[in-house]
């Protein structure tokens, strides 16, 4: 009986002894936090805290800034990119792992970061941040679904339209930007003119590359959001699919499928008048994509004007030991004047602060040879920034992208395929994994 | 007298192995157990996690025809090229392994080095190949003048099946090739010169001696197709995630290409909707399905040997 047990002690000590080597593999250092926490209390120990994030360009650049100011406070950055970043999040929720003690939020996926509950809400206590000193326009991209403010964005994302100058003198008569922008008041002004530019050229020339290339503007153009709650808006997302139904029957767009090599490739071509364009595309997507170029490329205030394309939210996570540290960061970088004048030192990148837009001189980036001498800097300022609107973001923006992208290349080659059946696909693809989603 | 349990001798061989199985209950087992219970529960990462019972399960099963088109879809995929990869596994290793060919170990590698490409690497390069604007087989039939206008393969759901068909075909006929090469190597060359001396056609040869010798290696094959097959994830997923349209298409044109798989992924990670307790029970719903199936086809072999 003794040795029986005996045996069944050895057993259990060997199995527990395992599980521990094992479990000890998967758990979390807290003691590094520990002593980071502590010191986050003293305004001047040092402090290291940990970011995860993809434009490291412009972290490491702004970092530098930073540290002149606040020498005690040092980042691990860890880079992280856009596509993978929400996957990564979530499977450290999931497996219960520490998150940074910085996050980011793109665009795609940030109303589903913001729902995820991992975010201090910076408008209260301890940080309570004044919402009003943001341009209007902002507070629905930081916004989470309880109005909390969550974020602050790394640069305001204005969106305009991209054109080649050439190809607007030789089919509307002018490559001035003023002049296209009234030739254009509105999208049927556009369209009509689309018809002409096809018949001229024989169709060979469009007016935009595909039908997600009016989506990405048009979708994002005013303020009524598509889900409110848990209610869809069926009216504003059949309107938006009626108008992108024109376009393809009048041949807008010549369905080459945004993104895609063909579309790269279409930008030093003759086949594509317009693009949607933010501040950040003249150097990550236009000047790559045309690079022998000079003078050749302009930009305009589209139809119905400017939208927000794109955008980062940086926030700071709820459960981070280093709270005092994190904010002290976004404060000066993200919210002060003399972070936005840093922030536009090395990036150009123009934070969407009232005080900072007081005096839009200073944000004059100069003539720009291959924009034709246009000065972009202050384009973005004085005739975009402006005319912009925002909806509220919402966990659903990524799905309803995805459904939109799967429906509009349907219609992009079916040209039987009209809006209502759309929406109806629509719909089905959203339903699938949003059974809560009621359709008005 | 029979020692049982533990003795002082034999308790070190226990504990040398203890390490394996204890590694195997933690990251093994206990997920398995743990993706059951998830799939009973509501979990999310928008801080659900309710236990609802079956609730996912009659969701999926009764109320929800994308789960159905996944299961349609693999079996649609499953039709269109295991009978094919069967058929022509065995007509070319017959073909390699006939006096016909010389150079027997440079053709076995040729065939099989697709196998050996990475599912991500086969997704990419059928997107790029099939493409409307961009693709290689377009702008070929263009230039030739077998097109006047550019189709697009993979926008509509009939096309985009048989890519999905022709991709895992290509991909897997050297893996089929490669058992029916060995299988036929290891018979009794006896046999067959037994049968050619009694008059035997070469069609009898196929039909009467190697194909009923081939038959472990066809149950073999046949069901870990069905099994992987009913896995199938990769192929499509990245054929669609726009590498060469551009847009990423989730299950392809109206769902054409679904497979439960990806449904497990897209419901859990991919999209923002985070449903675990639903991609749970999508998982364990597929993994019964290739229990049935795969017992379905063990039973029908089976069959067949005691018939004859």
């Amino acid at each position: 009986m003794k040795r029986t047990g005996r045996k069944v002690g050895t057993w259990v000590a060997c199995l527990a002894l395992s599980l521990m080597v094992v479990i000890a593999g998967c758990g979390s250092n807290d003691a590094n936090h520990g002593t980071a926490s502590e010191n986050g209390k003293n305004q001047d120990a040092p402090v290291k805290l940990t970011a995860w994030g993809w434009d490291k360009a412009w972290f490491d650049a702004s970092l530098v800034e930073f540290n002149k100011v606040h020498p005690n406070i040092s980042i691990d950055f860890v880079e992280v990119s856009a596509g993978d970043y929400l996957k990564k999040v979530q499977t450290s929720i999931a497996s219960g792992s520490e998150l940074p003690d910085i996050l980011w939020a793109e665009e795609a996926f940030r109303g589903a970061m913001y729902e995820l509950n991992v975010l201090e809400d910076i408008s209260s206590e301890p940080y309570n941040f004044d919402s009003s000193k943001l341009l209007d326009f902002e507070l629905p991209l930081l916004t989470n679904s309880k109005g909390e403010l969550v974020g602050l964005e790394q640069s305001g994302s204005p969106g305009a339209l991209a054109y080649k100058r050439d190809l607007a003198k030789q089919f509307f008569g002018t490559d001035d930007p003023q002049e296209l922008a009234a030739l254009f008041p509105d999208w049927n002004a556009f369209i009509e003119k689309g018809k002409e530019v096809v018949q001229e050229s024989g169709g060979k020339t469009y007016m935009l590359g595909s039908l997600m290339d009016a989506y990405t503007i048009l979708s994002k153009q005013g303020t009524t959001a598509v889900v409110d709650g848990t209610t869809v808006n069926r009216e504003v997302v059949l309107e938006l699919f009626k108008r992108l139904q024109v376009m393809r029957d009048s041949q807008t767009e010549g369905k080459l499928g945004m993104w895609s090599p063909t579309w790269n490739a279409s930008y030093s071509q003759d086949n594509v008048i317009f693009y949607p364009a933010a501040n950040w595309s003249p150097q990550f997507v236009i000047k790559p994509n045309d690079k022998s170029s000079n003078g050749r490329w302009g930009l305009m205030v589209p139809p119905e004007g400017g939208y927000p394309y794109g955008g980062t939210t940086i926030g700071i996570w709820k459960d981070s030991k280093n709270k005092d540290a994190a904010w002290t960061y976004m404060n000066w970088l993200l919210a002060s004047d003399e972070g936005a004048e840093a922030n536009f030192k090395v990036s150009n990148y123009i934070l969407p602060l009232k005080s900072f837009f007081e005096d839009t001189s200073k944000l004059s980036s100069g003539p720009d040879e291959f924009f034709g001498g246009q000065d972009l800097g202050s384009f973005w300022v004085e005739e975009v920034f402006p005319s912009m609107k925002a909806k509220q973001v919402t966990k659903y923006d990524q799905d309803i992208y995805s459904a939109s992208e799967l429906v509009l290349e349907t219609m992009a080659q079916d040209p039987n395929f009209n809006a209502e059946e759309a929406l109806m696909r629509w719909e089905k693809q959203l339903k699938k994994n949003h059974s809560e989603l009621i359709f008005k | 007298m029979k020692a049982s349990g533990m003795s002082r001798k034999n308790k070190w061989p226990y504990l040398f192995i203890a390490p394996y199985f204890v590694s195997y209950a933690v990251l093994s087992l206990f997920p398995i157990v743990f993706t059951f219970y998830m799939s009973l529960t509501d979990w999310d990462l928008y801080g659900n996690r309710n236990f609802i019972g079956l609730e996912n399960y009659k969701q999926l099963f009764f109320h929800d025809s994308y789960f159905w088109k996944s299961l349609l879809n693999v079996f649609l995929f499953l039709l269109g090229y295991l009978p094919a990869l069967v058929i022509v596994g065995m007509l070319l290793a017959s073909v390699i392994e006939s006096k016909l060919i010389r150079r027997k170990t440079f053709f076995r590698l040729s065939v099989f080095s697709a196998y050996m490409t990475t599912p991500v690497a086969v997704g990419i390069i059928f997107a790029l190949f099939f493409d409307w604007q961009g693709g290689i087989l377009n702008q070929l039939f263009v230039e030739i003048g077998l097109l006047t206008e550019k189709i697009n393969w993979l926008g509509s759901a009939d096309s985009a099946r048989w890519i999905v068909i022709t991709m895992v075909f290509w991909k897997n006929l050297g893996y089929f090739v490669m058992f029916y090469t060995a299988g036929m190597a290891s018979v009794d060359r006896s046999i067959y010169e037994a049968a050619i001396i009694d008059g035997a056609s070469a069609k009898d040869v196929f039909f009467r001696i190697t194909m009923p010798l081939l038959k472990p290696i066809n149950l073999f094959l046949i069901i870990t197709s069905i099994i992987s097959g009913l896995q199938l994830v990769e192929e499509p997923m990245l054929l669609f995630s726009g590498w060469a349209s551009g847009s990423s298409m989730v299950g392809g044109p109206d769902g054409s290409t679904f497979t439960p798989i990806w449904y497990m992924f897209d419901a859990s990670f991919d999209s923002s909707a985070f449903k675990y307790g639903k991609g749970a029970a999508i998982a364990y719903s597929t993994f019964l399905f290739i229990a049935l199936f795969s017992v379905i086809s063990i039973k029908w072999f089976n069959k067949e040997d005691k018939g004859r």
